[in-house]
């Protein structure tokens, strides 16, 4: 009878489950490298004027991760709502019942005389009415406590430790890098000279000479036709030896002065960043091209600029050149100063800070984060602001580009300036 | 009501109706009835079919015999009396409660023979 209460009780009692996970102070940390995939082709970069060697080398992608190894806690906490009613209505039925039943002794045992029930006898006695009380509480009691005692009983909290690992930070570089041979291609910006250049490697290693490169317009390199991998300061020191590469030789001195002048200044250009690669020589070339230019400077009072009409106001300017271009911060038309030689002639509107007054008759004007020249005509009748910093607006026509103090910067001849 | 609550009735009428004391006497149970026919205001069936005067009571169980302790019944049976007496006391068994005029008209149309009884006939 027991056992059967105690079974059907622990079917009835409902029991809620909250699980929680927290996690403790670290245990210890590791670090360890996995492989990531995705293999491919890095190259070095070794300038030995006039040669360059590419050292090519095949690469695994390698995770280092840091692992750091935690006790983590799940946390189990069982609940019985209804195990302390159950427990506090048991304990009344046993109570109350096991004291009728245990006292029931004490009652009298004489049926009740005074009431004669539909069948014809007297009504019961009063311990037969405190022995069926007490049959009643306890088979309500009994089952109600056995029921509170099994809630009670799985209440309570349970707690899991085990060790975890958890990732605390993950950063890929390339790994297991081994020297690699194979065809080389040097892939040309389309349209821009002869087809593509390949050359086999040996030892992993391809050496060109500035010669062979100094027509190049390179827009890869490739390795058996996968695309090659510079990294940053490697990537860089490549470009700065195929910039020189076109630069040096330097032309005679004849041969500088039937240079033009767009071709003077992008060979100028060019030789800028000879130096980190070419030294001396890379240095001497930069040299010999920046005297070429400012020998020709020299030698003409200021820019080339066709005259134009004299307007007398801002306004009248405005009216007389109707700018095109919008020369202000924010505007699109300051992308377009990127290449000044294909506005030239073009009538511009500009609105922008005034940084530094070159001579006489340049100023350099800022406008958003481009710098732009302006040539202020000597027979100006406008006045030219007086101090840096000042906000200028004036109309102008763009000429092209006029290198000063080694830098090529838009130039653009006044027409009015406020 | 709960299911707790009625399990409970459920187990509490089960225990009363399986507690009852010993069998009433014959005696005892003959006064029971004629005591429930005598309580005040009588019924016009007691009144003009039984005659039973003042001291009904007293009048009825010298009619019937059972003053006597030794008293059993012949006609009616015992069966028959508590069958009869059932529809009187359909309206509860306290002893003490003025019983439905309509109930026992009822017994004495269900049992004529008991208007004989209580009037004393052999």
């Amino acid at each position: 009878m027991l056992t059967a209460i105690c079974c059907t009780s622990f079917g009835c009692v409902r029991v809620n489950h909250e699980v929680r996970v927290e996690k403790g102070p670290v245990l210890r940390a590791y670090e360890r490298e996995v492989l990531a995939g995705e293999s491919g082709v890095s190259a070095a970069v070794a300038v030995a004027w006039p040669k360059v060697t590419l050292s090519f080398a095949r690469f695994d992608r390698c995770r280092q991760e840091r692992v750091e190894e935690v006790v983590e806690e799940t946390i189990t906490e069982s609940f019985a709502p209804s195990a302390g009613p159950a427990f506090t209505l048991g304990m009344l039925g046993v109570a109350s019942g096991g004291a009728l039943l245990g006292f029931r002794g004490s009652f009298s045992d004489q049926p009740n005389t005074r009431v004669i029930d539909e069948t014809g006898h007297y009504g019961p006695s009063a311990r037969t009415i405190a022995t069926g009380w007490s049959v009643v509480l306890l088979s309500v009691g009994v089952p109600a406590l056995v029921t509170g005692v099994v809630g009670l009983a799985q209440s309570g909290e349970h707690v899991d430790r085990r060790k975890v690992e958890q990732l605390a930070s993950a950063m890929e570089h390339p790994c297991h890098e081994a020297p690699v041979d194979g065809e080389v291609e040097l892939v040309r910006i389309k349209g821009e000279g002869p087809g593509s250049l390949r050359v086999a490697t040996s030892g992993g290693k391809v050496t060109f000479t500035a010669d062979q490169l100094s027509e190049l317009r390179l827009a890869s390199v490739r390795m058996n036709g996968a695309l090659v991998l510079f990294p940053e300061e490697e990537a860089a020191k490549f470009e700065a030896f195929l910039s020189c590469s076109e630069a040096i030789p330097v032309p005679s001195p004849a041969g500088l002065s039937e240079m033009g002048e767009e071709a003077l200044v992008a060979r100028y250009n060019s030789a800028r960043a000879c130096g980190s690669v070419a030294g001396e020589v890379g240095e001497q070339a930069a040299a010999a091209l920046g005297a070429e230019i400012q020998r020709r400077r020299a030698g003409r009072p200021g820019p080339t600029v066709r005259e134009g009409p004299r307007p007398r106001s801002l306004e009248d300017a405005r009216a007389m050149y109707r700018p095109t271009l919008v020369l202000a911060e924010g505007s699109r038309d300051v992308a377009a100063l990127s290449d000044p030689e294909s506005l030239a002639g073009t009538a511009a509107q500009i609105r922008g800070t005034l940084v530094q007054q070159v001579a006489e008759n340049i100023l350099v004007v800022k406008v958003g984060t481009a710098e732009l020249l302006v040539f202020v005509p000597p027979d100006a009748t406008f006045g030219v602001p007086p101090a840096n910093g000042a906000e200028l607006e004036a109309i102008g026509v763009v000429v092209g580009t006029q290198v000063l103090e080694e830098k090529a910067r838009p130039l653009i001849r006044a027409a009015w300036i406020q | 009501m709960t299911t707790g609550g009625k399990l409970f009735a459920a187990l509490a009428a089960l225990a009363a109706a399986g507690c009852s004391g010993p069998e009433a006497p014959d005696a005892a149970l003959c006064r029971d009835v004629i005591h429930r026919l005598c309580i005040a205001p009588r019924c016009d069936s007691v009144e003009n079919g039984l005659s039973p005067g003042d001291d009904c009571e007293g009048t009825l169980q010298g009619r019937t015999g059972c003053g006597d302790d030794a008293f059993s019944f012949g006609t009616p049976n015992r069966a028959r009396f508590i069958d009869c007496r059932a529809t009187l006391v359909r309206g509860g068994v306290d002893p003490d409660a003025h019983p439905a005029c309509e109930d026992v008209d009822a017994m004495f149309t269900k049992c004529p023979e008991l208007t004989g009884f209580f009037k004393g006939a052999p």
